[in-house]
């Protein structure tokens, strides 16, 4: 569904920000985009909606290339930036006059999304809270139907609840062929909607690789001295011991940490991303 | 539902069915939630409740009716008995062991406090 | 080539609701400043509001509204907060420029004769009814008098405007203005060098060297005026710089196909230009 190859990018006058980067997304997946601040999430999420043109390299999404930005290949992505505006339209009047522009839009699905949210139909938009809009924004994402779906921080300025109600949303609306890009740096309100782990880093993937493949290869625990283990691969300390990632060799079933294992990742850890990589 | 940060997602998932077949809230032959429901309910991603699924169908403790979707088995209680005194007396008896023998707590004086303990859930039943 | 009408009336209709505050209190303004520029030539003329005065007034108004308007017109994609989702809006580069087009070319001129009609008839009124200057009405009712140059300039303006507003994203009106100056003393500078060496390589002629009656000689020449227009003249003048004669010249049939061709690919280039700036537009 989505494959950059080799795909470099830099804002003029600055070194570049995407440097080198490969990478391939399936369809059915929600993939969660992991990376310090100035990594680069953005910049990627833009170069997969074409708002930004890569330097060198290839960049397809689909049958397109998004910097060409067809009609057709806008109306098969949406993305919902970190922060926006919008206009200065009531809930219904904005929907009545964007849709059209979406063949796939599904008038039902968004407005029991809204429900669920607590919008209703003649809210005005410019009047809504920052959470409330984004609520607003993503659930008119999904009722595009569009097939990747690429959301920057979505649970940025959201409250609890929210964040409950956004991760009954997207459990229950992905569709098989649809495919979702989460950029995020609050691993925890997103962990257990994340299908797939990208870790970016330094202008590229550092790791792609399913949760299952993860857990599968290694185990995550918590333990009160560093010798009960083993040896760990990578260990941090934790309230009461240490949490540690260790080789899964007794097919031991465990959650994994993401903050856990992106720490490891960044530090530069050259034992873990071989055991991760086929 | 509140995951806990040992276990395996999709492990707690499957937990959680079998609490809900063993305290008779889904009875046997009768139809649970379908992927996409419970992972709303449960806040994940429908793959997760899909791997579940099919470790537990592994198990016996669900199976698939083509087309209708996932239904409890006649003996699922049964079964998931079976595997949790199983996984009780593999993984928790040892640990429990390790801690009493730590403490230095004799078998003796846990006799006394279990026959009491089996008298107070009689009563209450 | 992609281009669908539904989606340019879905655009016209998006930006036209969305921006609807903006259009409304933009005519009030409109309104208001046409009204306060009659009155105030309705006053400061001995003559009050006359015939040609009016014309010349809506005219210049138009012209400047409409390359106003022009510069305006991709404001969607000026503003950070705007931008993002007004590039991922599914239409085509051609579409937006359509609708773009429409409003500039079409409706905002309509909005202008509306309230022209308004704002200079009650100032017609005052001038004819309170102030009995007995001056008749411009509505554009001489459609004659509006003529080419009037429509050409019009369209030069219109196509230098949207190339602005394209290519420019802060202050696109003021920056479109400053190229549109620039590009006026450019052209203005070339035809100079352009005449210069026309006129200053050729000696002056015999007949044209013949003392006036008064005794004084011609002793050089000056342009008055050259291309772009389209009747060239010169004056000679005497050693003090005394105009003496006007000669009127037929402009060499290279140099009127030169310039011609120029000037039609400039036109043609800036539509080009406007195409290729909004295809190319990123997000940073």
């Amino acid at each position: 569904m989505v494959s950059l190859h080799d795909l470099t990018f830099s804002y003029p006058g600055s070194k570049p920000v995407l440097d080198g980067l490969s990478l391939t997304l399936e369809p059915g997946r929600i993939y969660g985009l992991l990376g310090q601040n100035g990594a680069g999430k953005s910049t990627l999420l833009y170069q997969l909606a074409g708002l930004l043109f890569p330097d060198s390299g290839t960049c397809r999404v689909g049958n397109y290339e998004p910097s060409r930005r067809e009609p057709a290949f806008l109306q098969s992505v949406y993305i919902v930036p970190e922060t926006f505006r919008l206009p200065d339209l009531s809930v219904q009047s904005y929907v009545r006059l964007h849709a059209p522009f979406y063949p796939g839009f599904n008038a039902e699905i968004c407005q029991s999304i809204l429900q669920q949210f607590l919008i209703t139909g003649n809210d005005k938009l410019s009047s809504l809270s920052h959470g409330q809009q984004k609520k607003f924004h993503i659930a008119f994402a999904i009722a595009t139907g569009a097939k990747l779906l690429l959301l920057d921080e979505p649970t940025n300025g959201l409250d609890i609840p929210s964040k409950q109600q956004f991760r009954k949303i997207i459990a229950g609306h992905l569709r098989e062929d649809q495919c979702m890009v989460i950029s995020t740096h609050q691993v925890r309100d997103l962990d257990s909607l994340i299908d797939d782990i990208l870790i970016l880093n330094e202008g590229r993937i550092l790791l792609q690789a399913p949760v299952s493949l993860i857990t599968e290869r290694l185990v995550f625990k918590k333990v009160k001295s560093h010798g009960e283990s083993g040896k760990p691969l990578y260990a941090e300390e934790a309230l009461g011991g240490f949490a540690v990632i260790a080789r899964n060799t007794n097919e031991e079933s465990s959650r994994l940490d993401m903050e856990l294992l992106f720490n490891a990742a960044l530090s530069g850890n050259d034992s873990i991303l071989p055991i991760l990589q086929d | 539902m509140e995951f806990n940060n040992q276990l395996s997602i999709y492990l707690q998932i499957a937990d959680h069915v079998c609490d809900r077949i063993q305290l008779r809230e889904w009875a046997p032959e009768e139809k649970i939630p379908s992927v996409r429901e419970l992972a709303v309910t449960l806040e994940v991603n429908p793959n997760t409740v899909m791997r579940s699924y099919e470790h537990l169908q592994q198990l016996g403790v669900i199976y698939t009716r083509r087309g209708l979707g996932y239904f409890v088995a006649p003996d699922a209680v049964a079964k998931i008995t079976a595997l949790r005194k199983e996984l009780f007396l593999q993984e928790e008896l040892p640990q429990f062991f390790r801690k009493i023998y730590l403490l230095g707590i004799g078998l003796d004086e846990l006799k006394d406090r279990y026959e009491k303990f089996k008298n107070r859930q009689a009563k209450a039943h | 080539m992609n281009f669908s009408l539904q989606r340019c009336i879905q655009l016209l209709r998006l930006q036209f609701v969305t921006d609807r505050k903006i259009y409304g209190y933009g005519t009030l303004a409109l309104f208001a400043i046409q009204l306060s520029v009659l009155l105030y030539y309705t006053y400061s003329n001995s003559d009050g509001l006359y015939f040609d005065k009016q014309k010349e007034l809506a005219e210049q108004g138009l012209l400047i509204f409409n390359f106003m308007t022009a510069a305006w017109c991709f404001k969607s994609l000026h503003g950070r907060s705007t931008r993002l989702q007004a590039l991922m809006l599914p239409v085509t580069v051609m579409e937006r420029l359509a609708v773009g087009v429409f409003f500039t070319v079409v409706l905002f001129p309509v909005v202008y004769l509306l309230t022209y009609l308004a704002s200079g008839g009650i100032a017609h009124y005052i001038d004819s009814q309170v102030l009995q200057s007995g001056n008749r009405f411009y509505y554009f009712n001489r459609i004659g008098g509006i003529g080419w140059g009037f429509l050409m300039a019009n369209l030069v303006f219109v196509l230098i405007g949207l190339a602005g507003s394209a290519v420019f994203r802060k202050l696109a009106i003021a920056k479109s203005i400053v190229s549109l100056a620039i590009l006026f003393v450019f052209i203005n500078f070339g035809n100079d060098i352009l005449g210069m060496l026309l006129l200053d390589n050729k000696p002056l002629t015999e007949s044209m060297r013949e003392p006036m009656k008064d005794g004084r000689t011609p002793d050089r020449k000056s342009w008055e005026t050259h291309s772009p227009f389209s009747s060239w003249r010169f004056t000679t003048s005497d050693k003090d710089g005394q105009f003496l004669r006007t000669y009127e010249m037929k402009v060499p049939e290279y140099l009127n196909w030169i310039e011609n061709i120029t000037g039609y690919l400039m036109l043609l280039a800036l539509p080009y230009l406007t195409v290729l700036k909004l295809r190319e537009q990123e997000l940073s």
